[in-house]
C-alpha cells in the first residue's frame, strides 16, 4: 500500500495538478499496487510520517502565503521528513514555499520554511524582456539524468529561484530557475521540486514510471515495464508534432 | 489644436481602412492616440459611460443592453465588433465626438478587455461597470483568477455604479467594500448542485481565510456561498433569477416570466446583467420586460441537420474548463442518443504554446453517459484528450481518433456513429467544421 497526501488540493490547484496525482496512481495501480490518496489542507492535521508521498502544485500568490502560513506550523516535520528520505514531489511556485525566503512585488522580503538554502525572487518590471512580460509563460523541454527520455513541460510562473546547488532538470527549450539559468527545479534527497507544469506526470510517463520503479524497488517490490500505455502516445504524438520536425 | 486633428485624421483613416475591406476599428484609434496620447482624456462624455467586463459573458451582455438602449430610444454608441482593447475603443469614442471633441450620443457603451483596461480607464470614468464573472481563462495570458481580480480592482473607482453578479464570490470581493452596488444572481432552481466534480477557485474567505461553504452550486465557483464566520456571503439580490426552465427557455426576473434566446445556463446571466443595468441608469420595469419579451427568435447558426443527421455545435473555449463545463452541462439536458467531437491543433489563436492543464479542470467525467455512442477526438492533441477521457472513465471502446480536420472525418462521424452530433469545439475550429459540411447535401 502506498500512501500519497496531496497537499492543500483546493489552493495549490491552478494548473490541472489534480493530473499529477492521478498519474501517479495509476501508474501505481498498474503494478498492481494499492493506494491510498488523502487530500489534505488548512486546518487538516498533517503527519508528515503517516505518507510515502507528499504532493503540492501551483497557487496563485495569495493562495500561496496562506498555505505558507499553514505549513509553517510543520517546518521541524518537514525538515526531519525530507532528511528520512520521505517523497516530496513540488510542482509550480509551491517550490518557493520550500526555500529560504521570498522577495515579493513589493521587495518585501516573505521567510518560507528555510528546509534549503535556495531563495526566490518575484520578477518585476525592471527584470521585464521581451520573452519575460509580466510572468514566466511557455512550452518548457527538458533533460534530467534520471530518465533517457526528454521532459516536456509548460511553465507559467512569476518567481525566479536562486543559489540552486543541485537542480532537477537541465533546460532545453523554456526558462530556467532564473532568466538565462541552464538549470530547473531543485532536489536533495527524495524531494523532487520544479516550477514545470503541465501536468508533469501526466505528460512524462517515462519520468512517472522511474518514481514509481525507484518506490518499488525501495519496497523490495518487483516493477514491471508496461509501454503500451495511453500517456506513451500523447507523449510521442508531443514530440513529433512540435519537436522532432524542428 | 492636437485634438481636433486626432479626431480629424483618426476618423479619416478608419473611413479610408473600410474603403479597403478593413473592419476600420482599431487601426484610427491607433494613429490619434499617437498624435495625441491624451486625447481621450479630452473628451466631454455622456452622462452614462459604461462599461463591460469579465473573463467570459461580457459580449452576449454588451450586445443585450445595447438592444435595450435602442428599444428605449437612447442614442449610443458601442464596439460591436469586440475591438475592446485601447485602440478600438478611441476609434469608437473619435468616432462619435464632434470636432469639438463632445461626444454626441446619450450613452457609451463599450465591452472593455478584463486584462487590459486600466490603460483605457485612466483617460476617462465610468458611471456603470458592469461585471459578468471571473474565471480560469487562457491562463498563458491571463495568468490565474487573482491577477484579473487585481487588474479589474483597478477601475472600481468611488464614483462608479457596479453591477454585480453576486454568484462570484470573486466579482463579488471587488464589490462589497464599494459604496454603489447593484447585485445580480441566479437563485437555487432545478439546475442547482450540492457538489462540484472538481477543483474551483474562490474556496477561501478573502476576509478570514476561512474555506467558503456553499448552500449550492451553479457552475464552478457561481453559486450561493458563505463563509462559516458571516464575514463574507453572497449579498441579497436586486435582480435575481427564479423558476429556471431552461430546456423550455423559460425563466423568471423579479417575479416576471421571461422567454429567453437560448438554452444556456449562462445565457440567463446575459438577461440579468442588462435588467440590472436597466433599473440602475432609470429605465421601467416594464419597459426592459418589453425588450426582453420582444427579442426575436434567430435560426441558430451552430444547429442544422447534415445527411439527415443533426448537428449542434456547442462553441467552448479552449484554456477555459467552465466554458467546456456550460457544454457538457447542456448536453446532460440533452435526449437521445448522442455522438461528441471534440479536439483542436492549437490551444490559443492569439500564441503558439499549446498549455494542456486545463484539460485536468474539465469534468469529463460528466460524458460517462450511457446515451453518448461514440466520441470522436480530432487533431494533434487526440491522444492527450483520448488520455483524459479515459482518465476520466469512459470506454475506449466508445472513442474514435481522427488525425485532423478532413473529409476523412466527416465520413468517420457519417459512417461509424449514431444519433446527433455534437462537436464541443473552439470557435475557429466551428468555422473549419462547417466549411467541411459546406458543399455537401445540406438540407
Amino acid at each position: 500500500m502506498i500512501k500519497i497526501a496531496h497537499l492543500y488540493y483546493d489552493l495549490m490547484n491552478l494548473y490541472g495538478e489534480n493530473g499529477n496525482i492521478r498519474a501517479l496512481k495509476k501508474a501505481f495501480e498498474r503494478q498492481n499496487i494499492d493506494v491510498e490518496v488523502s487530500f489534505l489542507t488548512i486546518n487538516d492535521e498533517i503527519d508528515f510520517n503517516k505518507f510515502d508521498i507528499y504532493y503540492i502544485g501551483s497557487g496563485t500568490e495569495e493562495y500561496q502565503l496562506l498555505v505558507l502560513k499553514d505549513l509553517k506550523k510543520y517546518k521541524k516535520d518537514i525538515k526531519e521528513a525530507v532528511e528520512n528520505n520521505k517523497y516530496f514531489f513540488i510542482t509550480g511556485n509551491a517550490i518557493e514555499l520550500f526555500g529560504d525566503y521570498i522577495i515579493d512585488f513589493n521587495k518585501k522580503k516573505i521567510n518560507t520554511l528555510k528546509v534549503f538554502k535556495y531563495y526566490t525572487k518575484v520578477i518585476d518590471i525592471e527584470n521585464y524582456t521581451e520573452e519575460i512580460k509580466f510572468r514566466i509563460t511557455g512550452e518548457a523541454l527538458l533533460k534530467s539524468n534520471l530518465v533517457d527520455e526528454l521532459i516536456i513541460g509548460f511553465q507559467n510562473r512569476c518567481g525566479t529561484i536562486y543559489n540552486v546547488d543541485s537542480p532537477m532538470f537541465e533546460i532545453i527549450k523554456g526558462c530556467g530557475n532564473f532568466p538565462g539559468d541552464i538549470n530547473e527545479g531543485y532536489t536533495y534527497k527524495n524531494f523532487y521540486g520544479t516550477y514545470t507544469i503541465g501536468p508533469l506526470f501526466m505528460r512524462n510517463p517515462y519520468l512517472t514510471d522511474y518514481f514509481i520503479k525507484k518506490i518499488l524497488e525501495e519496497q523490495h517490490i518487483e516493477f514491471k515495464r508496461i509501454d503500451n500505455t495511453p500517456e506513451i502516445n500523447a507523449y510521442n504524438e508531443y514530440l513529433n508534432n512540435f519537436v522532432k520536425e524542428k | 489644436m492636437r485634438k481636433f486633428l486626432a479626431i480629424m485624421i483618426s476618423n479619416f483613416i478608419n473611413k479610408l481602412s473600410k474603403l479597403f475591406g478593413k473592419q476600420g476599428t482599431v487601426i484610427g484609434g491607433s494613429i490619434a492616440l499617437k498624435i495625441d496620447p491624451n486625447i481621450l482624456k479630452k473628451i466631454k462624455y455622456p452622462k452614462y459611460v459604461i462599461g463591460v467586463s469579465g473573463s467570459s459573458g461580457k459580449g452576449s451582455a454588451t450586445k443585450m443592453i445595447a438592444g435595450l438602449l435602442e428599444h428605449c430610444g437612447y442614442s449610443y454608441a458601442y464596439n460591436s465588433e469586440g475591438s475592446n482593447a485601447i485602440n478600438g475603443i478611441a476609434s469608437l469614442i473619435l468616432r462619435n465626438v464632434n470636432l469639438k471633441g463632445v461626444f454626441k450620443k446619450d450613452v457609451l457603451l463599450m465591452e472593455l478587455d478584463e486584462k487590459h483596461s486600466v490603460s483605457i480607464l485612466k483617460n476617462f470614468d465610468l458611471t456603470h461597470y458592469v461585471l459578468t464573472n471571473i474565471t480560469r481563462d487562457q491562463p498563458p495570458r491571463n495568468a490565474h483568477p487573482d491577477y484579473i481580480y487585481n487588474e479589474m480592482k483597478k477601475n472600481v473607482k468611488d464614483t462608479v455604479h457596479l453591477i454585480v453578479n453576486a454568484d462570484d464570490p470573486i466579482i463579488y470581493k471587488l464589490a462589497y467594500k464599494h459604496n454603489l452596488n447593484t447585485y445580480y444572481g441566479i437563485n437555487k432552481n432545478d439546475y442547482s448542485k450540492s457538489y462540484e466534480y472538481n477543483y474551483k477557485d474562490a474556496s477561501y474567505c478573502p476576509i478570514c481565510g476561512k474555506k467558503l461553504e456553499y448552500e449550492y452550486y451553479h457552475y464552478g465557483h457561481l453559486g450561493k456561498y458563505r463563509c462559516p464566520s458571516n464575514d463574507f456571503y453572497r449579498p441579497a439580490l436586486d435582480v435575481h433569477a427564479d423558476n429556471l426552465d431552461i430546456d423550455n427557455k423559460k425563466i423568471s426576473i423579479n417575479g416576471n416570466e421571461i422567454k429567453i434566446k437560448k438554452n444556456f445556463f449562462y445565457t440567463v446571466y446575459a438577461y440579468l446583467a442588462c435588467y440590472a443595468l436597466g433599473v440602475s441608469i432609470g429605465i421601467l420595469e416594464e419597459k426592459i420586460l418589453e425588450y426582453f419579451n420582444n427579442i426575436k427568435q434567430v435560426e441558430d447558426p451552430l444547429m442544422f441537420t447534415h445527411n439527415n443527421r443533426k448537428w449542434h455545435i456547442l462553441l467552448s473555449k479552449s484554456e477555459n474548463n467552465l466554458s467546456y463545463k456550460q457544454s457538457l452541462g447542456y448536453l446532460s439536458h440533452e435526449k437521445g442518443t448522442k455522438t461528441i467531437v471534440t479536439g483542436f491543433n492549437h490551444c490559443s489563436r492569439r500564441y503558439a504554446e499549446n498549455d494542456l492543464s486545463w484539460l485536468w479542470d474539465i469534468d469529463f467525467e460528466e460524458l460517462r453517459d450511457r446515451t453518448i455512442d461514440k466520441i470522436v477526438i480530432v487533431g494533434k492533441f487526440r491522444y492527450n484528450i483520448l488520455n483524459r477521457l479515459l482518465y476520466a472513465g469512459i470506454n475506449k471502446e466508445k472513442c474514435i481518433l481522427v488525425e485532423d480536420y478532413t473529409d476523412e472525418l466527416i465520413d468517420v462521424i457519417e459512417s461509424q456513429t449514431l444519433g446527433n452530433i455534437y462537436p464541443i469545439v473552439c470557435f475557429d475550429t466551428s468555422i473549419l467544421l462547417r466549411e467541411l459540411l459546406k458543399g455537401d447535401n445540406n438540407d
